[in-house]
């Protein structure tokens, strides 16, 4: 989840910016792409 | 299953890509004897299969027919589209496995999406019409193309693969490694 937050309050806001951190769970964001069959 | 549980540490975005594990099938399925005839696993391969699918929280049985999957594939597309993605994905998942269903007939992938509070009538109008049938030819497409043989592959932030069912212990150790490994500058300019 992307957060376009304004301004610049240290690393923490380089990483959200960047969507690596959830702006509301402050969980790191994973991207999981799962090649899979249902069989 | 494993991957879901890791949004209990990460924010996870979920995203299906289509695999087409045995082509060739046709839309009706085939019956697991036509399939499979003649083969013999190693013993104990099944249960330990089972086994490893319970502890994911899937109850996994034999279902008698191999379903072709083009259109449960569609299907999720659609859900990716309108609704919950992994609820539609897991659901597939139960309604084959567990279920023993026919998971290539549309009336079933509709019952099933009714359950994930999908429309079923706009999915059933968009595999008529073969909306998502492009989307699903180019996921399976790029899956050759980048060298997936193999299902489950779980690709992390588009550049590391992990192949087959793993332990949950390896998918949480490569994901923290993944998180860890960013915040360079070529990272945050992505």
């Amino acid at each position: 989840m992307e957060s376009w937050s304004v301004g610049f309050d240290g690393d923490d806001d380089v990483e959200r910016h960047a969507g690596m951190h959830d702006a509301r769970s402050g969980k790191p964001a994973l991207r999981l792409k799962a090649v899979s069959d249902y069989i | 299953m494993r991957v879901e549980r890791l949004s209990e540490e990460f924010e996870v975005k979920f995203d299906p890509c289509a695999f087409d594990l045995k082509p060739g099938i046709p839309p009706e399925g085939l019956s697991r004897e036509q399939v499979y005839a003649g083969r013999v696993y190693p013993e104990g391969y099944i249960d330990n299969m089972r086994q490893m699918a319970a502890d994911s929280g899937v109850e996994m049985k034999r279902p008698p027919v191999i379903p072709n999957t083009r259109k449960a594939h569609e299907a999720t597309e659609f859900a990716r589209e309108h609704g919950d993605l992994a609820a539609f994905h897991r659901a597939v998942f139960h309604a084959y496995w567990t279920e023993e269903r026919n998971i290539g007939e549309i009336d079933v992938l509709c019952d099933v999406a009714s359950s994930c509070g999908l429309d079923p009538e706009g999915l059933r109008e968009a595999l008529a019409d073969g909306r998502y049938a492009g989307a699903v030819e180019g996921q399976m497409t790029w899956s050759r193309a980048v060298g997936v043989t193999g299902v489950p592959t779980v690709i992390f932030d588009d550049r590391f693969a992990v192949v087959g069912a793993q332990d949950y212990e390896v998918f949480v150790d490569v994901a923290r490694r993944v998180v860890a490994q960013r915040g360079t500058k070529s990272e945050d300019s992505r």
